[in-house]
């Protein structure tokens, strides 16, 4: 088949509107061109538009899903982290992502909003524009990534399991970039505080999910550390640092 | 400016990140947000409410099990969600035994309004610009893409019921989809709301 014939059956294909055969070349296809991925992506949003209307799924349906999810079996790996014999609702197995690290890269793709910061100068820019539009969070830190004068925070726990990256505009505007810091349970917060002539104090809260968390850091501030506090944060640390960096100095 | 905290307050691609770290709280919140549109659509394509909640089940447990599968660089998470509960009608409309549940067609008529007030509001605001987008589409372009979308018919059974050559018919779909798309945008429809 041609490109143009291929590109021809982009939307019925989008669509699932042609042949198995068809299918199958259009898939074989995607796998290399970038350009019809786009487009079979673009149809699909034009489509999921067109199918979305004010409704509610059938009662029932959600218990059934719930109650399957008990009966899932775990993979492997997960005998890394015992599973808590939690009731429904609630985390069921903490840090899947990193326990799930070593079955190989296909779970990165999960944390792929993540690990903007991680993208290599290069591609930078292209991908960020695309993460950019994903929320008013996410722009916030994107546009804090391109700015050329931001400084990169790593943060690191003492063993070197945890990490996150902080991008810092001179504004002192602060992002939480890329983390692998686990999803905390409902009521937990994590919280940020920086060391400022020998004073440790708090620079705002992160969340239970800290995404493109937002915070300021004062000129004063020279190291960052991070520690998960009950939600609604505390006046000073009350648990251990879970992960500190020296802020660079300014170029 | 502090983010994070709760599920509800996160875009969908931090909710599937917890969903990969087996939040079951973080799948009942995508549940909540794009179930309804998922189901509806199911029910559109299969004019069976039975079936149509199997493929909102298989939906969503897919996704429990293989977040990884949704790549947010690729597209929102109703399209993805969307995308794959279309996929799994059409199996089994095209399968021998739906194709005579088909015949029987009854209409049904889609859930109740919901429980995700904000959503629903957003949804029918989108869906009225959707309508009129799809008005103000050439005829042929229209019947050709709702014939195939939500009907269920390849192209060429589009074809054939219209009457049309096959080339056509593929070419007006695509080029119905990118009219409606660009018309949209106009609109100020952008995405299938990534946001809580
Ligand atoms: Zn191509």
């Amino acid at each position: 088949m041609t490109h143009d014939e291929l590109q021809s059956l982009l939307g019925a294909y989008a669509l699932d509107a042609v042949e198995d055969d068809e299918a199958r070349d259009v898939e074989r296809h995607l796998r290399e061109c970038p350009r019809c991925r786009a487009e079979v992506a673009n149809h699909r949003e034009t489509a999921a538009l067109m199918a979305s209307v004010g409704a509610e799924a059938p009662a029932g349906v959600w218990d059934r899903i719930s109650a399957a999810l008990d009966d899932d079996p775990l993979p492997d790996t997960a005998a890394l982290a015992p599973r808590p014999g939690s009731p429904r609702g609630r985390r069921r197995l903490p840090m899947r992502v990193r326990v799930a690290a070593a079955l190989g890269a296909a779970v990165a793709a999960a944390v792929a909003v993540l690990s903007v910061a991680t993208v290599r100068l290069d591609h930078r820019v292209g991908t960020l524009r695309r993460t950019i539009l994903a929320s008013p969070a996410a722009q916030a830190a994107t546009a804090a990534l391109i700015d050329p004068l931001h400084r990169d925070v790593r943060l690191t726990s003492a063993d070197g399991r945890l990490a996150a990256q902080v991008a810092l505009r001179l504004t002192g505007e602060a992002y939480l970039v890329d983390t692998d810091l686990p999803v905390l349970d409902r009521g937990r917060t994590y919280q940020v505080w920086g060391l400022a002539g020998g004073r440790v104090v708090s620079l705002g809260l992160l969340g239970a999910t800290p995404v493109f968390a937002a915070f300021r850091v004062e000129d004063t501030v020279t190291q960052l550390m991070v520690t998960s506090e009950p939600a609604g944060g505390v006046p000073a640390p009350d648990s251990p640092v879970l992960i500190q960096g020296l802020i660079p100095v300014r170029a | 400016m502090v983010v994070g905290a709760d599920v509800r307050d996160v875009g969908d691609a931090a909710l599937v990140v917890a969903i990969g770290r087996w939040r079951e709280d973080a799948l009942a919140e995508a549940y909540r947000r794009h179930a309804g549109a998922v189901y509806a659509l199911a029910c559109r394509v299969l004019s069976d409410g039975a079936l149509a909640e199997e493929v909102v089940q298989e939906v969503f447990l897919r996704l429990w099990r293989q977040p990884d599968r949704f790549d947010p660089d690729r597209g929102s998470l109703r399209a993805f969600l969307l995308a794959h509960a279309h996929g799994r009608a059409i199996d089994a409309l095209r399968s021998e035994s739906s194709r005579r549940k088909r015949e029987e067609r009854e209409a049904r008529s889609t859930a109740e309004a919901g429980y995700d007030l904000e959503r629903e509001v957003w949804d029918l605001a989108v869906a009225e610009r959707v309508k009129d987008a799809l008005v103000r589409l050439p005829a042929e372009e229209r019947r050709a893409i709702e014939l195939a979308y939500f009907d269920g018919h390849t192209y060429r059974e589009v074809a054939s019921l219209l009457g049309q050559p096959e080339g056509t018919v593929k070419s007006r779909i695509r080029t119905g989809l990118r009219r409606l798309q660009v018309r949209l945008v106009t609109y100020g429809v952008t995405g299938t709301g990534a946001e809580p």
